[in-house]
C-alpha cells in the first residue's frame, strides 16, 4: 500500500493532501480539483477496477462537505478510500462517471440527497426522490420536522382544535 | 323438470310451487336502497393496495385460515375499475402517493377505503421527509386499522365496519349527489384538487370526521 501511494504521489503531484490509516483502512485526502486525476490513475494504472460507492458527509460546523469514493481492486482485493473536501455552500466536483460507468447513478444519489453538483455528469437529476422535491434532505441544515420540512408537516387547515 | 304454471313463476318441485302460490298476491315492501345496500354489503370487491408488511397480513386474511370469503369480499381484483373497496396496506411514500390517488380516482363509485396499519394511517414510525403522514392527506378514509401490522382479525373487523357503513348508504339520484369535497391534506401538489367524496350520501354524525387527521403534532404530549 505504501508503494502504491508513492506511485500515486509521483503520477499526481500535490493531489494527495494527507493519508489516514485507521482500523486497517486507508484513506487518501485528495485535493478536490485533482481528485479526478487521482481516481483515474487508480483505475487505469493501479487496477482499481471497481468503484464500490460514492457518498458524502456534511460537516456544517466546518462548512465543508466530503465526497467519499471507495474503490476496490478485484485482482489484489485492495480497498482504498479517497476523500475530497468541497465547501458546503454550492458544493461542486468533477464527475468520475467517465472513469467508472457505475459512478453515474452513485453520483446522482449523492446529488439527490446531499446536493453536490458533479460537473460534466451526463444526466444529473434526482434518482430516488420525486422530481418536484425541494431541497436535499440528508444535508444537516434540512430540518427533521417543522415548518421548513416537506409540507407534510405543515398544520392542516382544519387543525385548530 | 320444473313446473311452469304459465304465470312467470317457475318452481323446481311441488313444495316450492306451493310456497310460490302463498306469495301470490302478497307484496314485499322495502326501500330500494335497502336491497341495494344488502347486495353491496355482501359483495365487496377489494382493491389490494399492498405496500409493505401489512400486505402479508392482508393476504393472510384472504387465505384459508381467516377466510374473507365468509364475508363475501374475497374476490380481490388488481384493476381499480372492478373494485369498490380499497385496502391501503403499508407505508405510503411520497413518490407512491400520486399512484395511490390515481388508482383511487379510477375506482367506480360508490367506493370505500380502509387505511390498514399505522404507517398508512399516520406515517407511523416513518416520521420523515419521504413518507406521507397518513393517506387521509390524499384520499378520504372510512376505517382506520391500528397495528403494526394489524392482525387479520383486525382487518376482518374493519371489513365488517365497512359493511355496516354500506348498510347506511342512501341511493340518491346521481345529479343530487353531495358536492365533491376538496383536498384537505398538506401535500402542495394536490392543493385545491377536488377529492371525490363518497358516491352516495352517508348519514353519519359528523361528515367531516373522515377527513380529520388522526395524528397531530403534540398529540401524545410530544
Amino acid at each position: 500500500m505504501e508503494e502504491l501511494i508513492g506511485r500515486l504521489r509521483k503520477s499526481n503531484p500535490d493531489a494527495i493532501l494527507e493519508v489516514v490509516y485507521y482500523q486497517g483502512e486507508t484513506t487518501l485526502v485528495a485535493e478536490a480539483g485533482k481528485a479526478k486525476g487521482l481516481l483515474r490513475s487508480l483505475k487505469d494504472d493501479e487496477g482499481f477496477d471497481y468503484l464500490v460507492d460514492v457518498s458524502s458527509v456534511h460537516w456544517p460546523e466546518e462548512g465543508r462537505m466530503d465526497v467519499v469514493y471507495v474503490a476496490r481492486s478485484l485482482k489484489t482485493r485492495d480497498q482504498l478510500r479517497v476523500r475530497a473536501e468541497v465547501p458546503d455552500e454550492n458544493p461542486e466536483i468533477e464527475t468520475v462517471s467517465d472513469v467508472w460507468r457505475t459512478a453515474d447513478w452513485l453520483e446522482r444519489e449523492v446529488y439527490d440527497l446531499m446536493g453536490v453538483r458533479f460537473t460534466g455528469h451526463p444526466d444529473l437529476k434526482r434518482i430516488m426522490l420525486p422530481e418536484d422535491f425541494e431541497g436535499h434532505p440528508l444535508r444537516k441544515e434540512y430540518p427533521m420536522e417543522g415548518d421548513d420540512e416537506w409540507r407534510n408537516f405543515l398544520p392542516a387547515e382544519n387543525e385548530n382544535d | 323438470m320444473g313446473i311452469d304454471s304459465g304465470d312467470g313463476l317457475f318452481a323446481a318441485d311441488e313444495q316450492t310451487r306451493k310456497d310460490l302460490d302463498l306469495l301470490k298476491g302478497g307484496i314485499i315492501i322495502s326501500p330500494l336502497s335497502k336491497i341495494v345496500d344488502i347486495a353491496r354489503k355482501n359483495s365487496l370487491w377489494p382493491m389490494p393496495f399492498g405496500l409493505s408488511c401489512c400486505a402479508i397480513e392482508m393476504m393472510a386474511m384472504v387465505a384459508s385460515r381467516y377466510d374473507l370469503a365468509r364475508f363475501g369480499a374475497e374476490a380481490m381484483r388488481f384493476t381499480p375499475r372492478q373494485c369498490d373497496l380499497m385496502i391501503v396496506a403499508g407505508t405510503l411514500t411520497r413518490k407512491m402517493a400520486p399512484a395511490c390517488k390515481r388508482i383511487y380516482d379510477q375506482m367506480p363509485e360508490p367506493k370505500w377505503v380502509i387505511a390498514m396499519g399505522v404507517c398508512t394511517t399516520t406515517g407511523g414510525m416513518f416520521n420523515a421527509y419521504s413518507v406521507v403522514q397518513g393517506i387521509d392527506h390524499i384520499i378520504p378514509v372510512d376505517v382506520y386499522v391500528p397495528g403494526c401490522p394489524p392482525r387479520p382479525e383486525a382487518l376482518i373487523y374493519a371489513v365488517m365496519k365497512i359493511q355496516e357503513q354500506v348498510l347506511q348508504e342512501k341511493v340518491v339520484p346521481w345529479a343530487k349527489r353531495p358536492p365533491h369535497g376538496h383536498y384537505r391534506g398538506r401535500d402542495p401538489r394536490y392543493a385545491g384538487i377536488p377529492v371525490a367524496d363518497r358516491g352516495v350520501q352517508v348519514e353519519t354524525g359528523d361528515p367531516e370526521s373522515r377527513h380529520r387527521p388522526t395524528w397531530r403534532k403534540g398529540f401524545f404530549g410530544g
